[in-house]
Order: structure tokens, then sequence, then C-alpha cells
């Protein structure tokens, strides 16, 4: 599978024409069952209209224009390869997101998946940070989540800094996001996959044997739920 | 609300923040020039002065410092550890973040400091080397090479260098320089002899030292020429010519 950082595909002016096009060659010479990107944006324009990199991924606002910016493209994308294309979650460190009608992230996701027809790859440990970092319920938020579209999961552990925990992938997975992953691989009907992500810098903070454990403890929980819920559902496993 | 308005601000808030209070007031002001809803504009300038906003605009450093640190490794040892951190942070303030890819960001680096870092032994070479390192392994091709035979060339011939090669010049012997500098160990003194070595996409990691003859006949390649030029430039050329074809340094125009 495919996973990707540099598409900003949520930029209004236009997401990266030539990340795409390294999508497309990389299609060519390996296929892939299905890829994704993040939900957010890199790139914008100047006032005078010049190309400007922001540096690090920037959210969208929950609104209607987002929605209208991002939905084609994702179908778009999708149609493409001819494969699902997932979307996911990320985490942001700025308040107040601008938003309309009373939509928050779950909304705004469940709103972006329902229309455009993508997957959503749901990361655990950027839900988790969003719920400490701003101070909303996880798991209330993760109830009104259409769990349905998550194709794939993301855990991860990392540091706090100024007061915020940070999507950094420095450390084992902590245990409120195990919580989490317990309470959505039962009620994920299509998850194919769930991916430990680590920075090759922290390998040696978390160690051969820590990595050990927090596959093995993966691999108990998607076992345990392939023998009472469901196999993968329609994408297979991975 | 114009989305593309509020990502031009965001994005370039992000681009240019500063965390002396003179910028920021700038930054508000600019703010008022810009389409945006009186929503959208309050909660700009809200964000200039968060925790979040401060955090968001370190990540971003953090990240091009990290991009730096694994892809320009001798060049940051090269220079004094005095200096690496001043050198960093003042190419991320003063050139902007075009591309999440490394290479990218390490050629921009890398340009800034050879037109900026002064006073440094071996730097100009170092930061020269190492761009056109990545430049070659940007450019590595890994398709069978069948490498024309000198012999059996015309002397009308012309012969261009590869677009991902190149002659460094060094004024100690390479070897013993980046030995010392992946070691940390005190770098061999400047002497006077020139060490030329040749970068190049098909040679194994990417560069090996030329003979003297070599050198002369890759240079004289850098303005279009003939085969039979060539044979001026050297008095044998055969071998050394031969040589840098194999090692992808120079081409045969079709």
């Amino acid at each position: 599978v495919v996973h990707g950082l540099g598409l900003s595909i949520g930029t209004a002016a236009g997401w990266n024409a030539d990340y795409v096009h390294i999508l497309d060659m990389l299609h060519q010479y390996q296929p892939f069952f299905w890829h994704s990107e993040h939900l957010g944006f890199l790139l914008a324009t100047t006032s005078d209209g010049r190309p400007l990199h922001a540096g690090v991924q920037l959210p969208l606002p929950f609104t209607e224009e987002a929605l209208d910016v991002v939905t084609p493209r994702a179908t778009a994308l999708a149609a493409r390869y001819g494969v699902p294309f997932l979307l996911e979650n990320t985490t942001y460190y700025l308040p107040g997101l601008l938003a309309d009608g009373g939509r928050d992230e779950v909304a705004f996701l469940n709103d972006l998946t329902e229309r455009s027809g993508c997957g959503l790859l749901l990361d655990l440990y950027n839900w988790h940070c969003n719920a400490v970092n701003f101070g909303f319920d996880a798991l209330e938020a993760l109830s009104r989540l259409r769990l349905d579209r998550v194709v794939e999961i993301h855990v991860a552990g990392g540091t706090t800094h100024d007061g915020f925990l940070m999507d950094v992938h420095s450390d084992v997975v902590p245990e409120a996001v195990w919580v989490l992953l317990e309470w959505v691989v039962p009620r994920a009907p299509h998850l194919a996959g769930i991916v430990y992500e680590l920075l090759d810098y922290a390998l040696p903070i978390v160690g051969a044997a820590g990595i050990r454990r927090q596959l093995e403890r993966l691999s108990s929980i998607w076992e345990h739920t392939q023998t009472v819920a469901h196999s993968g559902g329609k994408y297979g496993t991975a | 609300m114009a989305l593309r308005e509020l990502q031009t601000a965001l994005g370039t808030i992000i681009a240019t923040h500063a965390p002396d209070l003179s910028r920021r007031a700038a930054q508000r002001a600019w703010l008022g020039t810009l389409d945006l809803t009186e929503a959208e504009r309050t909660w700009l300038r809200q964000l200039l002065n968060t925790p979040g906003m401060r955090l968001t605009c370190t990540i971003q450093r953090w990240w091009r410092q990290m991009r730096l640190q694994q892809t320009v490794r001798l060049t940051l040892a090269a220079l004094p550890p005095a200096r690496r951190l001043q050198v960093v942070q003042a190419y991320i303030a003063t050139v902007p973040c075009t591309s999440l890819f490394f290479i990218p960001e390490a050629q921009q680096f890398l340009d800034f400091a050879l037109h900026t870092v002064a006073g440094v032994p071996h730097l100009d070479a170092i930061a020269r080397f190492e761009h056109a390192l990545l430049c070659a392994r940007e450019a590595e091709d890994t398709s069978v090479h069948t490498p024309p035979d000198v012999t059996a060339l015309l002397p009308s011939q012309a012969l261009h260098p590869h677009q991902a090669a190149a002659l460094i010049s060094f004024s100690a012997p390479p070897e013993q320089l980046l030995h010392a500098l992946l070691q940390g160990i005190p770098v061999p003194a400047p002497d006077n002899h020139a060490y030329a070595v040749l970068v190049t996409p098909r040679l194994p990691h990417y560069w090996r030292p030329v003979t003297p003859d070599e050198a002369r006949l890759f240079m004289a390649c850098q303005a279009p020429t003939t085969v039979e030029r060539l044979r001026t430039v050297v008095e044998h050329p055969a071998q050394p010519l031969q040589a840098l074809i194999d090692a992808g340094a120079l081409c045969v125009a079709p």
C-alpha cells in the first residue's frame, strides 16, 4: 500500500500535481491495493500569486467550502488508480478551527467519506493527541464516526512539548490509544490493516523488544477480532 | 468564505512566523489587507499569539532541521561545532521551505552554505561534493549500461558531460578528509595540491579519484567538443576517455 504526505489535497488553489505524477509513475511500476494521504494542506499561494510551501501539514476548516475542494479530488484519485483511496485524520495544534453549521471534525470526516466514497485511515494516536490537546472525549467522538469507512488504522506514541501531545512517532503506544484500538477494531467491518508507526531515529528509544511487544499486542487484538467479528471486510487484509 | 485567501494567510504566517513582537505586529497589519471575512481575520490574529501556532511553526523548523541532519552530514561536520546550529538556523530563517523531500531541502541548504559561509577550511569543496553526490543519487539509473568503445568513435562525434556528473577539487587527500569528517576527528590541513574526484550516478558510491588526464578531458567537455578536439587535450586520450565514458561521466551525442 502507498501512504503519502505531499499531495496537499486540501489546497484550494490546486493540489500538488508533481506528487500525482510521482504516484502515476509508482502505480505503473508497482500497483497497490489502496493508497492514502493526509487530510490537510501544505501548499498555498502568496498574496501576489507565487507558490508557497508551509513545510508542515496544516488543518482544513470544517466547512462546506473545504468539503467542496477535497470531495471531488478524493473521488478522482480512487478512480485514477482503480483502488480505494483513504484520507488520514491529522494532529493539529491550532485552536478554534473555523467551521460552519456546527460541524466538528467527526462530522467533517463523515461528510467527506459519505460524499466522496473514500475510505478513512484512522490514526488513533492523532485522534488521541487532538482529544488531549483540545479537551474532548476521544471515545465519545469515535462513537459518532462512520467506522464502516475505516480501512486502515495507525497507532503510535509520542512526546509532550510546550503542553501539547505531539504526533512524532517516537515511543510505544500509550495505554489510552490501546483502549481506543480495542474499541474500534471490532466495530470497523472493513478494516484491512493496522500499522504501528515509528521514526527510524526512535528505534533505540523503543528497542527491538519494545517494537515486538507493540506488534504482538496489535496481532492479539486483530486475531481476537477476526475470530469474533469480521475478516478484513471487502478489502481483504494486509 | 474564500478558502484560498485563508490558506494564503495561514501558510504565510507559518512560513514567516517570527517570535519578536514587531514582526507579529506587522503580520497583524498585513492580515488587514487580505480578502478575508471578519471572523477569519479575527481567528488568524488570535492565532498569532497562541502556543499552538508557536508549536506549529517550531515543528516546521524541526522537520527541516531533521532533513538536513540526515542528508548533509559531511557539510555539517565540516562546520565548526559552534557554528553548525547557527548556519542551519540562518538557513531556515532565510530560505523558504519548498518541498518535504529531503534532497531539494539539502541542495538548497548547500547552495546557502556555499554563498554565506566563509573562512571554514574545506567547506567549499565538501559542500560541492555533497551537492554532487545528491544529484548523482537522484539521477541513478539502474538500467544496463553498455558504454561505447572509444576506438570505434568517429573523430567528428560530439561528447558532453552527464548532467549529474561533476569534478570536485579538494585541497587535502579526499579519503583522509572524508574519513576525518565521518569519524569526528581533526581534518587534514589544506595543502598546495589539487585532489580531484569524479562524481557520477554510475560509480560505486557515486565517486572515485580521477587521474590528471581524466580531469583535463572532463573539463574540456564542459563546452561542446568532439573526439578529434580531445586528442589535442592530452597526449594519449583513449584510455582516460574510455574510463570517463565507462563511469558515465561523459556521454556520446547520438
